[in-house]
């Protein structure tokens, strides 16, 4: 017999046939919902609670405290220490991506070796054997050891890697990097040094100023220490009983400090010396201000003839007038160098130009009109390019058995003129500490991964200090991710077997280094009685500080001359139309960024571009080489070329055309490798007039179209950006 | 993985229409399925733990589950936690040797999760036990008289609003950002 | 019945179940000086990490379809060599009008009456998109892929806030998972919340603190001390939208209480 079954039926059992399917499917959902208690739960650890611990960015090198905040053991976001002096409880866009740089999951785990260098071919090795080749390599060579180390380095690893280089005779460390230079920290702090007579970082308080003039001073996106002076910054604009800092800025490029300045005047390249010069001049042969201004504006300012001056800058005579006056007339008018300028051949000079205009207010920056007191720690301080073409001038001659390698990446930061890696061939061993392989790991021969910053232990003494001595503390905050170990016990470990090394680095291991170099630590803001307590407390608040005290100016501005004139580029005006702005990223800075999502993926805040690199140029010139967005151009220089997008807009000057820092990697993990193009390739390796800095601001370019087009990844209007993508 | 699934289903359906009926038959299955918050009866634990044994020798539930009070999750007692005691209290049965191997080899033992909630919810234990004034039992049962502990309330939404929506004194707990973020 | 519920029942009846503290309903809102905002970035990547907010890669960027939940727009004033540009941070403005909320055919997009939000309920979401077609704001980000993070990187994933799947649309929620965390720990301890307890990531890492966040309808909290000055304004106001998020016009300041 057969039973008739409608179509409704069928569906109906069809359905059920089906759900019972699903729900077969679902019957174990242990699968995915298995409880996994702790075995041995950690120290005040309760689970569904945050836990926090303090502990120092080292994203760039001016060593903001954060707080981590931790889930169930895993560091879920970072967070301004409000205890620290330096940032105050902010962070910035890169401080914020921090935890990528311990999640990334490019990250090495165990030492490599790499047979032949520049293969890419690593073949895994134990932390036993690769200590051992170090330490055997460190026994054959001798005095011949160098490192090249980069600003972001703790301190205490600085110390470390002196001790041993002391211990067998080699030269002290060279420490360099690419965003130290484009930031003209070096540049500025001799500067500083001839005008106060101490060579440090100055510090612009900026709370309460009437009027600060910039210099390019990009000191709102990467500028020494973005975050204080965006603290700065806020306070600036909103002072007590309503009263509103004014900011002049002062590039030939709308960086996002001009997009928030009142008067942004757009100077040629290489002219901030100049302006500075004239504004002086102004002073003091105009009488201006308050008493006493133009007379000291008298020793000081350059003899030039002021309309020049206007007229090579590019600022009409009246607005340089009026801008003379603004500042001799504040109360309290601070004037800021940046980093641009430092890089220029003049910097040296200009960067005194401006400064003589703070002397000439009476407002000396924080960190060099004081001496700051003994902390009995020793400190990084930063070498020249000058100083790296001399490491790389004994490479070449075979003077260096064994090169180390530690949070620089030269094979990428330094221009090809510079000859690193061919100097490089003549090392015989390249030993790179990188968390991950970038282009300096692919020219070594063995990698030592160290921990990234936020699984290490650490002390910085933070630099730019705005008044106070600071000491950040960095220590882990999680377990280690990977299979990486702290440079400082690998040293420590190494030094047992070198007799001299050993008698000057006595500790088991860094915790009991950084134990000992605490514990003579003066007191601090916080109480601490005993030793332990100091250490413990140290941690707990995230550093050392004393309690907040004004200290009085000791150092006074010396005699020093100044001269104002506009700075030289490379190459003539006829095959290089234009002048070649190269600028930090905000986000990827000179490009340790690039490899981490987070910053790549957020859009820059004047082109509204992620992912990619550019070239910015201005309408007027797009239209004459009938260029739009996204068509790629080959720019040349007289040191070398590079294929970038056009980005047209109308924040640059019509014969300036500017390129960010940051992409163009061919390493560096996944999310950065071949991406954009890199900048320093345009670059020469000439010094700078004065101070043995690279003069990376003083190149001129030419731009061809290629005829291809790639679509922008902007954020702004998405309109015909399909183009040339294969589909519409 | 998320596409390709919409694709599929899109592809099955538009091969034949009728299928339609059949597919909106397995998401209403599915979702009541999944809607429940019960593991099926008689879940095996990897240790045959028994609730009423420790609940009649004067073991409270805040003694293990002892973040309940001051976290949102109530805290699955850890390995160690339980050796404090099974070390010495009936070390020779057989359910404590298995758990004194998981110590000695220091691994986590894979409890199997009894009581549920999906993943978009946000549930506080220490609420519910504190301004709540709720105890363990209004939603896990007399713990204490089961040999094996099994759910008796399918933890659905309804169920969650049965509760909130009686609360006369405090309307907002209907509101949706109460469990969901 | 079962007898839980019975129980239950009793418990909701008889005043002892009843929660000890009221539970307060709150007005949040946001201000944001744009005198202070220097386009810096940080709120928008203290976003992505506080909310789990995936970045997506170039080319669906390309597509329009990159993903912020706040975002830093960029304008452009003035006429020829004298163009400036201007910076507008850009987030859901918690509508009290809300046009992405009767248009969606699930509830999904709803409004809370207690915190004064707009939510998106993301289990109820089936992606038809119209709320994000509705919001003159273009702050609602809809997941055209399941979200990616590589290799540990899922470590780094707030465990407070929901994972979306593809299909879903997401937007900015105000961190309600901080209000919730501090409104619980407020209620446990039987006190009122205090201003400036609740701080939104954006606000918190935000160095020049042009982000301040509050509930106005404490009258002696920051952000209801701070507005109703000249330099107040409301992105497109003129649509009724009411929202709670409030700008200060740049080129002037409140200045500090003196």
């Amino acid at each position: 017999m057969t039973e008739k079954i409608s179509r409704r039926d069928f569906l109906r059992l069809g359905a059920a046939g089906a759900a019972t399917g699903v729900l077969a499917g679902c019957t174990s959902p242990r699968r995915w919902v298995v409880l996994e208690p702790f075995v041995r739960p950690p120290e005040q650890q309760v689970s569904g609670v945050a836990t926090w611990f303090a502990t120092t960015c080292r994203q760039c090198p001016a060593g903001c405290g954060v707080i981590v905040r931790l889930m169930n053991g895993r560091a879920v976001k970072l967070e301004g220490n409000p205890e620290h002096p330096l940032n105050r409880g902010k962070l910035c866009a890169r401080g914020q991506a921090g935890l990528q740089m311990l999640y990334h999951p490019d990250r090495l785990s165990g030492p490599l070796l790499q047979s032949t260098r520049g293969s890419r071919e690593f073949s895994a090795i134990d932390w036993n054997e690769g200590i051992n080749r170090l330490f055997q390599a460190l026994a054959k060579a001798g005095p011949a050891v160098a490192m090249l180390g980069g600003a972001t380095m703790s301190d205490h690893l600085f110390d470390l890697f002196s001790k041993l280089l002391a211990a067998v005779d080699a030269p002290p460390p060279v420490i360099y990097d690419l965003y130290t230079e484009l930031g003209g920290y070096r540049t500025l702090a001799q500067a500083m040094g001839q005008v106060y007579g101490r060579a440090a970082l100055p510090a612009y308080r900026l709370a309460e100023a009437d009027v600060v003039f910039s210099f390019g001073a990009e000191f709102l996106g990467t500028w020494t220490s973005a975050v204080r002076y965006g603290v700065e910054y806020g306070a600036f604009r909103s002072q007590p009983y309503g009263k509103r800092g004014l900011l002049v800025h002062f590039e030939p490029r709308q960086s996002s400090t001009a997009v928030t300045a009142d008067d942004y005047v757009a100077i040629a390249p290489g002219s901030e010396g100049l302006v500075a010069g004239a504004l002086l001049r102004l002073i003091a042969d105009g009488n201006l201000g308050l008493a006493g201004r133009a007379e000291s504006a008298r020793g000081l300012a350059p003899s030039l003839d002021v309309e020049q001056a206007a007229r090579e800058c590019g600022i009409p005579l009246e607005a340089l007038q009026r801008l003379a006056r603004r500042f001799a007339d504040a109360e309290h008018a601070v004037a800021i160098p940046g980093g641009a300028l430092a890089g220029s051949s003049n910097g040296m000079h200009a960067a005194r130009a401006i400064e003589a205009l703070n002397v000439v207010s009476g407002n000396a920056p924080a960190g060099v009109n004081t001496t700051p007191p003994d902390l009995g720690l020793a400190r990084k301080s930063l070498n020249t390019f000058a100083d790296v073409q001399s490491l790389i001038a004994r490479m070449r001659a075979g003077e260096v058995q064994m090169l180390l390698i530690h949070s620089t990446n030269p094979a990428y930061e330094l221009p090809e003129a510079a000859g690193f890696l061919e100097a490089l061939a003549q090392v015989p061993l390249v030993v790179s500490f990188g968390a991950m392989v970038d282009e300096t790991a692919v020219w070594s021969d063995l990698i030592l991964p160290d921990r990234s910053y936020l699984e290490s232990f650490g002390y910085e003494v933070v630099s730019p200090d705005f008044g106070s001595p600071v000491v950040s503390s960095q220590q882990p905050v999680v377990t280690p991710v990977f299979d990486a170990r702290t440079t400082g016990d690998v040293l420590l470990t190494v030094a047992r077997g070198i007799p001299a090394a050993a008698a000057a680095m006595p500790w088991d291991d860094e915790v009991d280094y950084l134990n000992q170099m605490v514990a003579g630590l003066p007191e601090a803001a916080y109480p601490a009685s005993t030793a332990e307590e100091k250490r413990a407390r140290f941690q707990q608040h995230g550093g050392w500080w004393p309690a907040p005290a004004v200290a009085a100016p000791t150092l006074r501005p010396q005699p020093f001359t100044v001269t104002a004139e506009r700075a030289t580029f490379d190459g003539n005006e006829t095959d290089y139309p234009y002048f070649l702005h190269v600028y930090p990223s905000v986000l990827l800075s000179d490009g340790r960024g690039a490899s981490l999502p987070l910053l790549q993926g957020v859009p820059d805040p004047m082109t509204t571009i992620a992912w990619q690199s550019w070239v910015e140029l201005h309408p007027a010139t797009a239209e004459r080489l009938e260029i739009r967005d996204g068509d790629l151009l080959r720019v040349t220089s007289p040191h070398g070329e590079i294929v970038a997008a056009a980005y047209v807009t109308p924040g640059i000057r019509p014969d300036t055309v500017a390129i960010p820092a940051g992409q163009g990697h061919q390493d560096l993990g996944r999310f950065a490798r071949d991406r954009g193009s890199n900048v320093v390739q345009l670059l020469g390796a000439a010094l700078t007039d004065e101070g043995g800095g690279l003069r990376w601001n003083g190149v001129r370019v030419a731009l061809a179209r290629t005829g291809k087009r790639i679509a922008t990844a902007s954020l702004e209007s998405k309109v015909g950006v399909t183009e040339g993508l294969g589909y519409e | 993985m998320f596409s390709s699934l919409w694709w599929r289903v899109g592809r099955f359906v538009r091969t034949s229409p009728a299928r339609l009926f059949l597919l909106a038959g397995v998401v209403v299955a599915g979702a009541l399925a999944l809607s429940g918050s019960a593991a099926p009866a008689g879940t095996t634990q990897p240790i045959a733990f028994n609730h009423q044994v420790m609940v009649q020798a004067g073991v409270q539930c805040l003694f293990c589950h002892n973040d309940a009070l001051r976290s949102p999750s109530p805290g699955m007692p850890s390995v160690e936690l339980c050796m404090g005691c099974h070390k010495t209290i009936g070390a020779g049965r057989p359910a404590i040797k298995q758990l004194a191997d998981y110590y000695a080899r220091g691994e986590p033992i894979p409890w199997a999760r009894v009581n549920y909630v999906p993943r978009f919810v946000y549930f506080s234990h220490k609420v519910h036990l504190t301004a709540g004034g709720l105890n363990c039992e209004n939603c896990h049962g007399d713990v204490g008289h089961m040999k094996v502990v099994e759910p008796v309330a399918r933890m659905s939404m309804g169920w969650c609003l049965d509760c909130h929506s009686k609360q006369t004194n405090a309307p907002q707990l209907r509101d949706c950002v109460i469990c969901h973020r | 019945m079962s007898e839980l519920e019975t129980r239950l029942l009793d418990r909701g009846q008889s005043a002892a179940a009843a929660p000890k503290t009221e539970l307060p309903s709150h007005k949040w809102t946001m201000l944001i000086d744009l005198d202070k905002c220097t386009g810096c970035n940080a709120c928008v990547v203290a976003c992505h990490v506080e909310n789990n907010v995936p970045i997506r890669s170039e080319r669906e960027v390309i597509r329009g379809h990159g993903q912020h939940w706040i975002r830093i727009e960029r304008y452009w004033e003035g006429e020829g060599d004298a163009q400036r540009a201007t910076f507008l941070p850009m987030l859901c403005q918690q509508c009290s009008n809300a046009p992405c909320e009767p248009v969606c055919p699930v509830y999904a997009s709803v409004h809370s009456e207690r915190e004064n939000l707009n939510l998106q309920v993301y289990n109820r979401c089936v992606g038809t998109r119209f709320c994000g077609n509705n919001c003159p704001y273009r702050a609602r980000q809809f997941n055209w892929f399941a979200p990616q993070f590589e290799g540990p990187i899922t470590e780094m994933l707030n465990p407070d806030v929901t994972v979306r799947s593809g299909g879903v649309m997401e937007k900015c929620t105000f961190c309600v998972q901080r209000i919730r965390r501090v409104e619980e720990d407020a209620l446990v301890e039987g006190r009122p919340l205090r201003d400036g307890e609740m701080v939104p990531a954006c606000a918190q890492t935000c160095p020049t603190s042009a982000i301040v966040f509050g509930d106005r309808s404490d009258p002696q909290s920051q952000v209801a001390q701070r507005l109703g000055g000249q330099r107040e304004f409301q992105v497109l106001e003129h649509l009724g939208t009411a929202p709670n998020v409030y700008y200060l016009k740049a080129g002037g300041s409140d200045g500090g209480a003196g």
